[in-house]
């Protein structure tokens, strides 16, 4: 298990917990923000 | 990654409110998207000759050289704009208004990275109307996750450690046997791998209440090779069936109407498959992979020019399996152009198919080792394969036939809740002992 496997985990965590947490309205907002926040981080 | 979703975005609104010139339009947003998927993919091509042009009109690019950073995922991409615009051409699809939801589509990062290939009409309104969580969604989300640790971690890492690297780059140094296991082995690797991560991100986006197209159904279990392309990387089989198969057929057949004419009979499923290898690829192994399956179909469907089909499920069980023991074996043949260049794979095949290559395997020198009477040395001049590889195969086989027998893939759901649970105990424990091993072997999905 390395770094990259384990925050991954949080990544995906954070993302499905916040989505379920948020009003409907902000929900694309919220998924728009997790998706550049994952292409920051493979870039 | 932005600014090609939002090109594309416009040109659907574009091709959605014109009058007239939808189809300039549509070409226009084909050609923007297939010119920026050659421009980074196959930079290989040009960048040394535009290097040698620059110099030679007195432009210094520096030690070292020109490179180009792919964006992620681009290839999935690309044929995903494609089928949005050809449907919003086509009146099959209306142009996304919002440009937040246009842009999810392309950027939704549980696909972003190997897909699946997912339609705008059916990806778009889940975005509107996530799935609520229940129990059984939570369930079934977590079978998907684990499911593809397991294939990923355990079946596809574990077999590819297995192989020596050599091996597909010399491969005329080991006997025939060593190299089909190897080729066998690889076939699961491959498998295991994209099916792997496939599971991987449908069980995520699940748990978002956003479900992703399956990719894989049990493909190495199929009877034919139409069934084949039925099961394996299913997103991008039906996308090829939807925007080349069928419009290469229909436009033939308004030029030769007749259906079993040898053009239409030949022509789309060679072309199909062809556009398949160019898109994993551009190279000669990777044409050869494509066409090689095109001519498996063509083969396949010759039979139907004289007698009516044949449905494979009212066929007798043993002509099933002997029909599936076919299938996999040329597919598994299909495999050596798919992993290796064209002189390797020639001379891969040479050493599988030549009876002289079949060496017999030295259990005494085996057992002289054993005894420490020799060293060790080079194991696998005992021409005798690797028992490890086996002990993966067969549960990595048994878990696809749990699968393809109940048609099911949550078929575990159904079992006692004690079978569940040791056998979530027995995969924890497996994963835990591979993340030891872990080297972080990369998707090879990834590399498309």
């Amino acid at each position: 298990m390395n770094i990259t496997t384990l925050s991954f985990a949080a990544f995906v965590d954070i993302v499905v917990v916040g989505y379920r947490l948020f009003p409907a309205r902000f929900r694309n907002i919220w998924l728009f923000v997790a998706c550049l926040g994952f292409l920051a981080a493979w870039s | 990654m932005l600014i090609i979703g939002t090109v594309n975005y416009f040109l659907g609104e574009w091709i959605g409110k014109a009058k007239d010139g939808r189809k300039r339009f549509l070409w226009i947003g084909i050609v923007f998207n297939v010119f920026t998927l050659l421009i980074f993919k196959y930079s290989d091509f040009y960048i040394p000759e535009l290097i040698v042009f620059l110099a030679h009109i007195g432009v210094e690019t520096g030690s070292g050289g020109i490179q180009l950073l792919m964006p992620i995922g681009l290839s999935f991409t690309t044929v995903q704009l494609i089928s949005y615009l050809v449907d919003v051409h086509n009146r099959i699809l209306l142009p996304e208004k919002g440009w937040l939801k246009f842009i999810l589509y392309v950027l939704y990062f549980p696909k972003l990275l190997s897909g699946p290939i997912e339609r705008a009409r059916i990806f778009l309104p889940k975005l509107d109307h996530p799935q609520p969580l229940s129990e059984e969604s939570i369930a079934r989300n977590f079978t998907l996750i684990v499911t593809g640790l397991i294939r990923k971690l355990l079946f596809a890492n574990m077999l590819s450690a297995m192989i020596p690297p050599v091996a597909f780059v010399q491969p005329l140094m080991y006997s025939a046997q060593m190299l089909l296991t190897w080729l066998l082995a690889y076939a699961f690797v491959i498998y295991n791998d994209f099916a792997g991560y496939t599971s991987i991100v449908r069980g995520i986006s699940g748990l978002l209440g956003i479900e992703l197209t399956s990719n894989f159904n049990t493909p190495y279990f199929s009877r034919s090779f139409a069934e084949f392309w039925g099961r394996w990387h299913i997103s991008l089989s039906n996308w090829l069936r939807d925007y080349i198969f069928f419009p290469a057929s229909r436009a033939l057949l308004k030029k030769i109407p007749a259906r079993d004419h040898i053009i239409n009979f030949i022509l789309p499923p060679l072309v199909t498959m062809l556009v398949s290898g160019m898109w994993h690829g551009l190279s000669v192994s990777l044409l050869l992979w494509g066409s090689l399956h095109g001519a498996y179909l063509i083969v396949e469907r010759i039979p139907t020019l004289w007698a009516p089909k044949v449905l494979l499920d009212e066929c007798p069980k043993w002509r099933q399996a002997v029909a599936a023991l076919f299938t996999f074996s040329l597919v598994l043949l299909a495999w050596i152009p798919f992993r290796m260049d064209l002189i390797t794979a020639k001379r891969y095949l040479a050493g599988l198919i030549l009876p002289s290559r079949w060496a017999r395997p030295e259990f005494l020198w085996m057992s002289e080792v054993f005894k420490g009477h020799l060293p060790v040395g080079d194991v696998y001049g005992w021409n005798i394969p690797d028992p490890r590889i086996f002990l993966v195969l067969v549960p990595a086989i048994l878990l696809d036939w749990a699968q393809y027998h109940h048609k099911d893939e949550f078929v575990f759901l159904k079992w006692p809740r004690w079978v569940q649970a040791a056998l979530l105990a027995l995969a924890i424990l497996g994963l835990y002992l591979a993340s030891f091993a872990d080297s972080a072997a990369p998707f090879v999905y990834q590399g498309f």
